[in-house]
């Protein structure tokens, strides 16, 4: 072997095992990750497997005498089942109305820049810049008045009307990349714009719709400021402001809390277990034409 | 692509039904709607609905919808005072007079009121003797404190008679290896606590006349600040203050780690959820001033919404629950003194303290300092000070320029 070639080995050797060592590096790193995302869990079972008078570590969770209890509370006197049902019909309906409107009012915004169309797509993602909190009284006033309030469709339009300006600006340049020849030859055949769009534009949809699911859903199932005013009936309540009615001011529920939180992300697990692959296609195709 | 097209057009009509479905959700004339700001199986919420439905068993056909309170109770009622849909009953929570007076229908004519407590007259009652709410307990307050952390620091809570007194309370709780003081920078309403009761003693009658008049007095408030800088400076306070619920302040006194809590009798509730066997009392504040004194402040209170559709039905429940064998049931749970005269009070753990300051030694009785000599808004500047000073993010003389600013601004503002 020349010299050349014993050198050349040397360094494959050598670049082997750096790769090696950066391989551990990142397997370290995500496994610290994963356990500072699984700090909460932890804690939250710790807490819900105990009685509130059980003063041992928090860390430590209990595996004898486990307070059953504090799970039966949180569905009979917390009613966290209803409030799963209500999230699952608020995301389910925010969601859908999202996808519809949004990829229908990109439709045209992304085919035809006109000068006004180009103002409408800077107006709305103006509206993005808007906290929802800051239009809460009128808001509110608003429901109250149409009788939205302690209803489903109160709470679905308008988180649908906060998620919109994301889905439009989102579906706008989704539908920009897709050749418009599409469009002419779907019109060579005597189709109309609703045609053409049903039939030959929403198909294609699929990447950025999926996008559109994952960021509105998990941000409306998660949803607390606004639905806390919004939905004040414990029969109407989602998950968020229904385990926050176990804290209050003078008092507090720290066992029951947990046990409720642990129920109600439940759902949310398993329906990530079985749909991870859909999740992470749907989180990264945004990011390829 | 039909499939897509089907399964969209099923979700739409889904979303429209189950909207279409809620729209006959309204109350009706017979349902009312009660913010209590109690949380979801707490003691105080479960007696609470044992009277709802004690009443609807009583009237048929009436339904009472309990709503529990969260942590932002105090913003969920103003949101819907704004918003002109106020419940048609709601927990006063320290201002039926000073902030929901104007919404709220006057009680003082109703058939209970003559029973009545003299002890929420002071909290509660206008010049004119005039009330808005049914109250359920009467919060009087002391600085509440761990007989097992004082004794194992060989302090007599009884000879704390000066600020001077429980500052070395404190370095012997501190050298003793538990913290002195338990408070909250999560709820920073904990530390507001400790510039507003001890306030009272260190003004005179004229100065908090002078207050009243919107004469700010940079003295008793330097005295005040100086008073929790010290404290934080001697490290007094608990090591987690920033990172600590209020429930982490009670487990730890509940735990015998920590001595003085200023907050309501209440918290013995919390205290005893962690450790059922905790020893707690209380004892008076000291003065520079005046005599030593509590402090005494509306608790829970129900009012009864003045333009309330219901409002007949719902002054029919306040009248249900005033009843002596009702309101008993409340008292049992509130762990304050009783608002009604034939009613025993019953403060659990801390009975004895109550006994001993207001049976025997008639301590004089003082309001909530913030409620009556500062304008409205200035609870929540005295919370970010006192924070602000346990912390060490301000000096002294910053918390009296922060106070003065807002004290000159809000009462500009009141005129």
């Amino acid at each position: 072997m020349s010299v050349s070639a014993k050198n050349i080995d040397r360094g494959d050797i050598v670049g082997a095992r750096q790769h090696r060592h950066g391989r551990w590096a990142i397997y370290l790193f995500l496994i610290i990750v994963c356990l500072v995302q699984l700090v909460p869990f932890w804690l939250a079972i710790c807490q819900s497997t105990k009685p509130s008078s059980d003063m041992s570590s928090t860390l430590v969770p209990r595996l004898t005498n486990i307070q059953w209890s504090n799970f039966t509370q949180a569905v009979t006197e917390g009613g966290i089942l209803r409030a799963i049902l209500n999230s699952v019909i608020i995301t389910l309906g925010a969601t859908v109305l999202t996808c519809v409107i949004g990829a229908m009012a990109a439709y045209p915004l992304a085919r035809r820049p006109t000068r006004g169309n180009k103002f409408v797509s800077s107006f709305i993602l103006a509206l993005m810049m808007i906290p929802p909190l800051s239009i809460l009284v009128p808001l509110y006033t608003f429901l109250v008045r149409i009788g939205g309030v302690n209803s489903y469709w109160g709470p679905i339009l308008v988180l649908a009307t906060s998620n919109l300006p994301l889905a439009i600006f989102l579906y706008t340049a989704f539908i920009r990349s897709i050749p418009s020849s599409i469009d002419e030859a779907g019109m060579m055949d005597g189709a109309g714009p609703m045609r053409i769009f049903f039939t030959l534009i929403l198909p294609l949809l699929k990447p950025v719709t999926a996008t559109v699911v994952i960021m509105t859903g998990v941000g409306v199932w998660n949803e607390y400021a606004l639905s806390s005013y919004l939905l004040t009936d414990q029969s109407m309540q989602t998950i968020a402001p229904r385990v926050a009615s176990f804290f209050a001011a003078q008092s507090s529920n720290l066992g029951v809390g947990a046990a409720a939180a642990l129920m109600a992300a439940l759902p949310i697990i398993i329906a990530y277990m079985f749909l991870q692959r859909y999740f992470i296609a749907g989180m990264v195709a945004g990011a390829e034409k | 692509m039909k499939a897509l097209q089907r399964t969209m057009a099923a979700l739409l009509c889904c979303t429209s039904l189950v909207g279409l479905a809620s729209c006959g959700s309204a109350s009706d004339a017979n349902s009312l709607e009660v913010m209590t700001g109690m949380a979801t199986g707490s003691a105080q919420l479960k007696v609470m609905q044992q009277l709802a439905r004690g009443f609807e068993k009583q009237h048929p056909g009436v339904r009472i919808n309990l709503l529990s309170g969260t942590n932002s109770y105090e913003q969920d009622i103003r949101v819907r005072l704004a918003g002109r849909n106020p419940p048609d009953i709601w927990n006063t929570h320290g201002w039926s007079r000073d902030r929901y007076a104007a919404f709220l229908e006057p009680l003082q004519n109703r058939p209970w009121a003559s029973r009545l407590n003299t002890l929420m007259n002071i909290p509660m009652r206008t010049k004119s003797g005039a009330f808005y709410a049914l109250p359920l307990d009467v919060a009087v307050t002391g600085i509440v404190y761990n007989k097992d952390v004082l004794s194992k620091a060989g302090v007599d809570p009884r000879s704390i008679t000066s600020w001077d007194d429980f500052d070395k309370a404190c370095a012997a709780v501190t050298a003793s290896g538990n913290s002195c003081i338990g408070a909250s920078g999560k709820e920073t309403w904990t530390g507001g606590n400790l510039l507003d009761f001890p306030a009272p003693g260190l003004f005179t009658t004229a100065q908090l006349t002078a207050l009243q008049n919107g004469t700010f007095d940079d003295k008793p408030f330097r005295a005040l600040s100086d008073m929790v800088q010290r404290w934080s400076k001697k490290k007094f306070f608990n090591v987690d203050y920033v990172s600590a619920t209020n429930d982490d302040v009670a487990r730890s006194v509940a735990l015998n780690k920590t001595a003085f809590v200023f907050q309501s009798n209440g918290f013995a509730i919390t205290a005893q959820q962690y450790n059922p066997k905790v020893r707690l009392g209380f004892i008076a504040f000291p003065a520079s001033t005046g005599s030593r004194y509590l402090v005494s402040g509306e608790d829970y209170a129900l009012g009864v919404a003045k333009d309330s559709p219901r409002k007949k039905l719902a002054l029919e429940f306040l009248d249900y629950i005033a009843e002596a064998k009702n309101i008993s049931r409340f008292t049992a749970v509130a762990n304050n003194a009783s608002a009604f005269k034939d009613v025993k009070s019953s403060l659990g753990v801390m009975q004895s303290s109550y006994d001993y300051w207001v049976t025997r030694r008639h301590t004089r009785i003082i309001p909530i300092f913030d409620r009556v000599y500062l304008p409205n808004g200035m609870w929540s500047t005295l919370t970010t000070t006192a924070d602000g000073l346990i912390s060490g993010q301000i000096t002294a003389p910053q918390a009296v320029s922060q106070i003065s600013t807002s004290f000159v601004s809000l009462y500009r503002k009141k005129a």
